[in-house]
Parts: structure tokens; C-alpha cells; sequence
């Protein structure tokens, strides 16, 4: 892999060096501060000045050197009283560095020992003012398992928002990627990652622009696609137009002569104009140009319609179960042919002599349009290939049990009620029944 | 011998036409594209058939044209097969039918017959029909709205005329096409309801309900 200036490999790099830095400068800045506040000592440091000055003045510099001393052993803090001059009034057996300290009365951080903060208090007796100066000891076995305990909840909870950061900084370009992945797989051709994933410098960025621009091929050839299929039929009409009419032509001419024949070319010819038909509805649903008027429809009247109409042809009887008042927002011509293709196509795979079941009733905000046939079902695999165009079941069906344009497979008649569902922000599914046979559910949304 | 007048842009299919319609008592005068047609649209022609897609102007031009003309002779459209009937329901200006192309010649010789039959006088007991503030005269072929008159094409006419005949009470739709188109209504045939959206907007929603199941019906 190509390291670029920009690369993940240095964003990452960048990422945990200042992630570890920062917590291990926040470690080490918290401990004086939270040693202030676990040394007990602190509180006791003027009064022990006060005993030390009346030590002093009741009984001179032995007893002072005496009490400092004490200190010292007791409760490990080394102090040096002071006159108001700054001249010590004793002297007491210590370390020179800290000797050096007190008697500057500076704490030189850098060099001085990093526990033996120096701390300075006034005294005020009632005979005279003193300086109290007086180094802290540093912390015991005891005392550092607590600090160190901090400290490490301290590093840990740094980096744990270091990488929260991290994951909101890498994980929602990720995210943003994901949604239009699973967009398009949906079928939306026209999902793109944003701007704010698409202009990244980096690998991520370089994924989405390699992204988008493969969804600009696949829309573009899918609309080439469909461009292609609705040209073809399209031209294909004229032919069949003239077609038809020479085969008029023909069967006067011939007067009976050929007539099963020309009866067969009738028929081919009449399947051929039903599939252009339908080719064509399916490429305008597809046309995004193509604005279609939504109303408010009483989707049971539709329904019932629908069915009045079918019901007409003599392929199975259909049975409308009573259905509840229900409104949907949607465009009455795309509806009709979709409740028509739906329940053609279970009148079509019906066995004979049964009927074709079709109820409507609500679930939560949707209208539900159940379908049932009682016919051979559809291979569990294949429950969803159904709506695509000219799918064909695995075990295709001959012309004799297919009637129609889309004998042998299911032509596009479920795939125009699926792009219908869809421009309805419904959906269309498709099950097995136990008792043998397909339901088809159409769920689209109620109006309010 | 009927004089029709066809304009389409296919050559071909109209020379196919021309031969078999002379067969059914047409003759066919082929215009190509709907400016000629506009120009060639008389009162000679017995009817007229318009393609929908023609160069210049299209089959919707110039049938709007020819009927601002004044040229009252039946016209049929061939809409493109597949064509969003939605579209054509928009559109609905005042063809007397409508039949998708590519269509059966002899459906088409049997739509030109009904609609030259119903186009011959009348002959009937009552000379004027009334329900509501609509008033028809049977006898003139002209339609009344609270007095006022009402354009209407001949499909229209007999279909409200139908409509009013048994007013109040509903005519299905099988009915209404034999009566006003000449043929039986099939389930996927919507040309009827075309003319029902066009005399709705003439004559307003309210006087011509649908009644599900049984058909349509005029209120009295």
C-alpha cells in the first residue's frame, strides 16, 4: 500500500501518539494536586509551626531543636523556624538538597526532591513574628497504591474518550457508507455517500468517491438497461401493428383456408402486444421524469373494483372477504394495475376449480391486500426473485399451464406491483401457505 | 362507401389499413402527420382516425384543432399501447373512442361502424329528455345545463342520453358501451370511463355517481 501525506496509516499514527501523550501528561500533572488533597499532614502544618515557636520561646533553641526533631521522626515533615530576618533559630540534621531548599526557602522543582513541597507560614506569638518553612514528605508504600490506582482510572478514562473520538471520527463515514450500501442494495439507484465522506483525504473519502462513482456506472447502466428494453418494445409496435393487419388481410384472402393457422398467429400476436403493454408500464414506473397525481383512494372500493373486473374472466372465481373502510394516498391507475397483476397472477397459478382468496385488512399504519392462490407455491429461494422481470422459476412452467405473454416464467407483472408498492412507500412479499399455495401481501401505508 | 380520413406517420401500416378497410366499405384518404390531418379535417369524411404519435403536431393537437374547427364528424384516437391511461384521462378533449395501437383491424372496422351508425338520425318516441336541470334534445343532438348548452361529442351524447334515460336509477357499464360505443364493455376497455370523467367535468361530479357493482347513474 501506497503511504500518502494524507493516509490513514499517519491519521491513525497521529490519533493514538497524541491520545497516549496526552493521558500520560494528564497522569503526571495530577499528582501533586491529588497529593495535596490525600496528605492529612496539610491541615496540621501551621499548628505544628505554632507549637515549634513557643517551643522556642519557652525554651530556646534546645527545645526547638528538639521538638523539630520529633517532627521529623513522627510524622516525617522537616521544618526550620525562621526569625523575621529569615535567620534560622536552629539547626537540624537533613539532607542538603533539602537543607538548600529550606534555607532558600524556594521550592526548585527541577531539582529539588518532587514530594518536599515547601510550605511557608508567618507566626504570629505574642511577642514576636516568625517564619515557619516546612517540607512535606513524600508519599508511603500505603499512600502511592492509592495514587497509582487514580492515576490508572485517569489514563484509562482518557483514552476511552480518545477513542470515542476516534470511532465518531472513523465509524460515521463507515455508517454513512453502510446506509447507501444497504440504500441501493434496497433498490434506491440514486443513493450516494455526502460530501462529508466523498471529500475526506483519505482512504475513507477515496472509498466513497469509489463508491459513488460505482453507483453512477450501475444507475447508468441500469438505465441504459431499462432505456433499451422500453426502446425495443417500443419499436416493436409498429411492426406488430402492420403485422396485425396483414394477418387480417391474409385470413379474408385466404378464405379459411389456413385458419388454425392464422389463429395461431392471432394468438402469438396477442401475447406479444400484452407483454409490450406491460413492458411499457413497467419502464414509465421507472421513469423518474414520470410525476404521478396521488389522492386519497378508499383502497377497498379499488379493490373491489379490481376484482368485479377479474372476476369476469373465466379462469377462477375470486372471493372478496368483507374488508374495513380503509384510505390510502395513492395514484388509482398504478393501484389498479397493480391489485390487477396480483390477482391475475394467482388466477393464473390457481389449481382448477379453486378460488382465488383476496382480503384487505389494517395492521398498525398500513393497509394490508392479501392474495391467495391455491396453486403449487413458489421454492422458498425464490419467494423474493418473483418481482423481478422475467424471472423464471427453476423448474419453468410450459406453455400449456402458462396462459398468456409470460408463460414460463412470471413475466413483469409482479414486478410492476412491486415498483407500484414501492412508489407508495409500501411493500410487497411473498409465502408459501402450509397448506400449500402463495399469498401475496401488499402493505401501503394508511393516509394520517 | 364511407370516406375516412386517417392520419399516421407510418406509411406502411396506413397502406395495410387503407386495404383492408376498402374491404368494410371505407375508403381512406392517408394523411402523414397532424398538421395535414388539421388541414384535411372536413365534414366530407365520415370520420376520422388520429394516431397519437405523429410528427409536427401530435394526434392531441390536432384533434384539439379540428374540433375548434367546428368539425363535428366521430374522431378516433389510436393511443400508443402501454401509453399511461391516466395520461390520456388528463387529455380527454373530445374523441368519440379510443383504441390502443397495435389494435385488431377488425375491431377497428367495427368501432368505425358503431360510430358511423350512431352518428344517422335518431328516430325516437320522446323528442326530449329531461333529468334535473340537464335537458337533452334527442332529436338536434344538444345537451342543456340550467339552460344553458353544453358541447358535447356524439359518444358523450349517447351516453349521457343513455344515463338519462333511466335517470335516477343506475346503468351498468356493459349497457352504457353497447348503447354508446356500439360493443361490449370488457374489464380492461377503460374508454368508457373517459367519457364519464369528461361528462363529469362538464357537468359536475355530483350528477353522475358511481354506484359500485351496478354502474353508473344520473341523478334525477
Amino acid at each position: 500500500m501506497k503511504i500518502l501525506p494524507n493516509s490513514l496509516y499517519l491519521k491513525l499514527l497521529g490519533w493514538f501518539t497524541a491520545a497516549s501523550l496526552l493521558a500520560i501528561i494528564a497522569t503526571l500533572a495530577v499528582v501533586r494536586p491529588l497529593w495535596d488533597a490525600l496528605d492529612q499532614t496539610v491541615d496540621q502544618l501551621p499548628r505544628w509551626g505554632q507549637q515549634a515557636a513557643l517551643a522556642y520561646e519557652s525554651g530556646g533553641e534546645e527545645a526547638l531543636h528538639s521538638y523539630l526533631r520529633n517532627l521529623r521522626r513522627e510524622h516525617r515533615v522537616t521544618g526550620l523556624l525562621f526569625n523575621r530576618a529569615g535567620k534560622p533559630l536552629t539547626r537540624l540534621r537533613m539532607p542538603p538538597d533539602m537543607r538548600q531548599t529550606l534555607l532558600k526557602g524556594e521550592d526548585s522543582s527541577s531539582s529539588g526532591p518532587r514530594f518536599h513541597r515547601l510550605a511557608h507560614f508567618d507566626i504570629h506569638t505574642d511577642n514576636a513574628i516568625y517564619q515557619w518553612r516546612v517540607l512535606r514528605p513524600p508519599p508511603g508504600p500505603a499512600q502511592w497504591r492509592t495514587l497509582g490506582g487514580v492515576r490508572l482510572v485517569i489514563f484509562l478514562a482518557f483514552m476511552a474518550l480518545a477513542a470515542l473520538l476516534f470511532t465518531t471520527w472513523l465509524g460515521r463515514p463507515i455508517k454513512q457508507l453502510r446506509i447507501a450500501t444497504d440504500n441501493m442494495t434496497a433498490g434506491d439507484l440514486g443513493s450516494r455517500v455526502g460530501a462529508s465522506v466523498a471529500s475526506r483525504h483519505d482512504e475513507i473519502g477515496e472509498l466513497g468517491s469509489a463508491f459513488n462513482r460505482m453507483a453512477d456506472r450501475l444507475q447508468s447502466l441500469v438505465a441504459n438497461k431499462e432505456r433499451l428494453l422500453r426502446d425495443v418494445s417500443h419499436e416493436l409496435r409498429s411492426p406488430l401493428a402492420r403485422l396485425e393487419v396483414a394477418l387480417e388481410l391474409a385470413r379474408e384472402k385466404s378464405n379459411g383456408a389456413a385458419g388454425k393457422e392464422l389463429n395461431r398467429i392471432d394468438l402469438e400476436t396477442q401475447r406479444l402486444k400484452a407483454l409490450i403493454d406491460q413492458v411499457m408500464t413497467l419502464a414509465r414506473l421507472d421513469d423518474p421524469e414520470a410525476a404521478y397525481q396521488f389522492q386519497l383512494l378508499n383502497i377497498g372500493e379499488l379493490l373491489e373494483s379490481v376484482c368485479e373486473d377479474l372476476d369476469m374472466l373465466p379462469e377462477a372465481d375470486i372471493r372478496l372477504e368483507p374488508y374495513p373502510d380503509l384510505h390510502v394516498l395513492g395514484n388509482d391507475g398504478l393501484l389498479r394495475s397493480a391489485l390487477e397483476n396480483v390477482i391475475r397472477n394467482a388466477m393464473k397459478y390457481t389449481a382448477g376449480g379453486t378460488e382465488v382468496g383476496v382480503c384487505l385488512y389494517p395492521a398498525g399504519d398500513t393497509a394490508v391486500i392479501e392474495v391467495r392462490d391455491h396453486g403449487p407455491g413458489v421454492p422458498d429461494a425464490q419467494l423474493e426473485a418473483i418481482f423481478r422481470p422475467f424471472y423464471r422459476t427453476s423448474e419453468a412452467r410450459t406453455p400449456e399451464t402458462g396462459e398468456g405473454a409470460d408463460s414460463g416464467g412470471y413475466g413483469v407483472g409482479l414486478a410492476i406491483v412491486k415498483r407500484v408498492t414501492l412508489a407508495h412507500k409500501g411493500n410487497v412479499k411473498a409465502t408459501n401457505m402450509d397448506g400449500g399455495g402463495l399469498r401475496i401481501s401488499l402493505s401501503l401505508p394508511l393516509a394520517n | 362507401m364511407h370516406n375516412i380520413l386517417m392520419a399516421d406517420d407510418d406509411r406502411e401500416f396506413c397502406a395495410l389499413i387503407r386495404e383492408y378497410l376498402s374491404g368494410h366499405d371505407f375508403h381512406v384518404l392517408a394523411v402523414h402527420d397532424g398538421q395535414a390531418a388539421i388541414e384535411s379535417a372536413d365534414d366530407e369524411h365520415a370520420a376520422i382516425i388520429l394516431d397519437v404519435m405523429m410528427p409536427i403536431k401530435d394526434g392531441f393537437d390536432a384533434l384539439r384543432e379540428i374540433r375548434q374547427q367546428g368539425v363535428q364528424i366521430p374522431i378516433l384516437m389510436l393511443t400508443a399501447r402501454g401509453e399511461d391511461v391516466d395520461r390520456i384521462l388528463g387529455l380527454e378533449m373530445g374523441a368519440d373512442d379510443y383504441l390502443p395501437k397495435p389494435c385488431n383491424p377488425r375491431e377497428l372496422a367495427a368501432r368505425l361502424k358503431a360510430l358511423l351508425r350512431r352518428g344517422l338520425p335518431v328516430t325516437t318516441d320522446t323528442a326530449k329528455l329531461q333529468a334535473g336541470d340537464i335537458e337533452l334534445d334527442i332529436a338536434r343532438r344538444e345537451a342543456q345545463l340550467q339552460g344553458n348548452p353544453v358541447e358535447l361529442t356524439s359518444v358523450e351524447f349517447e351516453v349521457l342520453r343513455t344515463l338519462a334515460e333511466s335517470a335516477g336509477s343506475p346503468v351498468d357499464r356493459d349497457n352504457l358501451m353497447r348503447a354508446a360505443l356500439g360493443r361490449r364493455w370488457l374489464p380492461t376497455d377503460r374508454s368508457l370511463d373517459m367519457h364519464i370523467v369528461a361528462l363529469r367535468r362538464k357537468f359536475g361530479n355530483e350528477r353522475i355517481k358511481t354506484l359500485r357493482g351496478k354502474g353508473y347513474q344520473l341523478i334525477k
